[in-house]
């Protein structure tokens, strides 16, 4: 999804239709590598421009490829100003948990009388001035998540007693960096005892525990702060580890299966087991 | 404190630790020792280190002049020397030094003193706890000194004391400058706009809440259009400064 979707007075590549043919894209990947005793984040990036009006203007300095690098957490933005491909690399501490790493083309001189064949009609024939500081071209902003203290998810969930909620019922707090389980006075006394009972722990998985990462991955997607709470960032990096993803658009089903699938091998995969 | 590393509140305590105090504000005057004994909160140790024997200034009064902000921000810098933007972003850090080595400190400096009670629970969330961004870099007693002295750090073009002059004159410019998530936290735009108002005040034009917030309204919406952090401190000055002068000519309520 392209992050610009306001007016500009001029056109830039990569945002809806403003230029018929031409492309945009960048490739980026980012390592965790030891340097000395810390660890230090590295960003491998190439660029990949069809348009031939705003190569040139890049050939001739006058305008450049730039990743827009931010962390909220760490108050860190900067711009770095690139070549086509490159590293950049990230000092020890200095990203953390979300960070949002954005390519561009921008301008470096100011530009007057720039043309393109390629932009949609309803720029019209006039051509267009650029100041310093401008974006000419966007890519999809890629985030990544970067964690240092590697807090397993599992490690992130905890139970607790509440006797404020109906004694045969569970249910979840969200809102903090662990997620708690909160659970009725008798519900809890059940889950005490079955959790201890090797035919009957495999249900409380295939409930409460598959409940639970239902909630989760529904709160994920509907609350654009998540990654504030460390069990979110958690729960992100376990499902790269697993080479899944949460899908924005899922719906009850598509959401129920990932969590069934990612309690599986603490719920059906052992009752299978004990059934033989 | 010991020069070595330093232990902090586990995340299950804090949690703990949060629901117990917000139903019983008492608790805030209990030594951490017995909070951590009574409430069965439980340490980790982690590789932050904390220097030894530097304690914080006490605040002699509310205002700007007397609530010793500033000499703490740097303070904080030396109590925590090696301290990351990283592990700065953990709230164990915050509240374990917030109910043990500075508990007096966090007292001192935000003493509940509203009428209305329920208000308390906001306040203690606030001060004591350290929730996200705003949490960590506005409210927590000791993480907020610890942000603002970081970033005060990193400001290239003047020395740690002419920042801490520049932002702590008055605490409505230090807020819109930088307790915001937006283009203003990239270093060389904070830093272009630091000499904008500093040549300012030397000229004899003084801070207004209200000019300032449109200048830097404007600020936001010209990063709309261009990537100001993409721009050199020149280049950005000679940009800014016609729109701080507009903002402060232009009559505000």
């Amino acid at each position: 999804m392209k992050s610009i979707i306001k007016a500009f007075p001029y056109p830039i590549l990569g945002r809806g239709d403003d230029y018929l043919d031409s492309e945009f894209q960048s490739t980026m990947d980012t390592r965790k590598d030891t340097v000395g005793v810390d660890e230090h984040i590295f960003l491998d990036y190439s660029f990949l421009l069809s348009n031939e009006d705003i190569d040139k203007l890049v050939t001739g300095k006058k305008a450049t490829y730039a990743i827009d690098a931010h962390c909220s957490d760490t108050l860190f933005r900067k711009v770095y100003l690139v070549g086509a491909n490159g590293t950049i690399e990230f000092e020890n501490g200095q990203l953390y948990g979300k960070v949002t790493f954005t390519p561009l083309v921008i301008v470096s001189e100011n530009i007057n009388n720039f043309q393109s064949e390629d932009l949609h009609e309803e720029f019209g024939e006039e051509p267009f001035s650029f100041q310093v500081g401008d974006i000419m071209a966007i890519d999809d902003p890629q985030i990544r998540y970067i964690e240092f203290d590697k807090l397993q998810f599992e490690s992130l969930v905890r139970v607790e007693t509440a006797p404020e909620i109906p004694d045969e019922t569970y249910r979840f707090r969200l809102e903090e960096d662990m997620i708690t389980i909160l659970m009725g006075k008798k519900f809890r006394h059940v889950w005490d005892v079955c959790r201890e009972e090797r035919d009957k722990a495999p249900m409380l998985a295939m409930s409460v525990y598959k409940d639970c990462i239902h909630a989760a991955l529904e709160f994920t997607i509907k609350n654009e702060d998540a990654e504030q709470y460390k069990w979110v960032r958690a729960l992100k990096l376990k499902l790269d580890s697993l080479g899944k993803h949460i899908n924005e658009d899922s719906d009850f089903n598509e959401l129920c299966t990932q969590s069934q699938q990612l309690v599986a091998k603490y719920g059906v995969q052992r009752l299978m087991r004990n059934v033989g | 404190m010991s020069d070595n590393f330093y232990s902090v509140l586990k995340i299950e305590s804090i949690q703990k630790l949060k629901k117990s105090i917000l139903g019983k504000p008492s608790l805030l005057e209990m030594p951490f020792d017995d909070l951590c004994d009574d409430l069965h909160l439980s340490l980790v140790s982690t590789n932050y280190k904390v220097t030894p024997d530097i304690a914080l200034t006490m605040p002699k009064g509310a205002t700007q002049e007397l609530n010793g902000d500033a000499e703490n921000c740097k303070l904080i810098l030396q109590i925590l020397p090696e301290l990351t933007p990283a592990q700065a972003t953990d709230e164990r850090l915050w509240v374990t030094l917030c109910f043990s080595e500075f508990k007096d400190y966090a007292h001192e400096r935000w003493p509940f003193r509203s009428a209305e009670e329920s208000k308390l629970q906001n306040h203690i969330s606030n001060h004591w706890f350290a929730n996200g961004v705003r949490g960590r870099m506005r409210d927590n007693a000791i993480s907020r000194l610890w942000w603002m002295g970081y970033m005060a750090k990193n400001i290239p073009e003047f020395s740690l004391e002419k920042v801490f002059d520049i932002l702590f004159f008055n605490s409505d410019y230090r807020s819109s400058l930088l307790e915001r998530n937006s283009t203003a936290n990239a270093i060389n735009v904070t830093t272009a706009i630091l000499k904008i108002t500093d040549e300012a005040y030397t000229a004899g034009t003084p801070f207004k809440r209200d000019s300032f917030r449109n200048f830097m309204s404007k600020v936001d919406t010209l990063g709309g259009r261009s990537n100001l952090a993409s721009m050199d401190v020149t280049s950005l000055v000679k940009v800014l400064k016609p729109i701080y002068s507009e903002a402060y000519a232009t009559k505000t309520e």
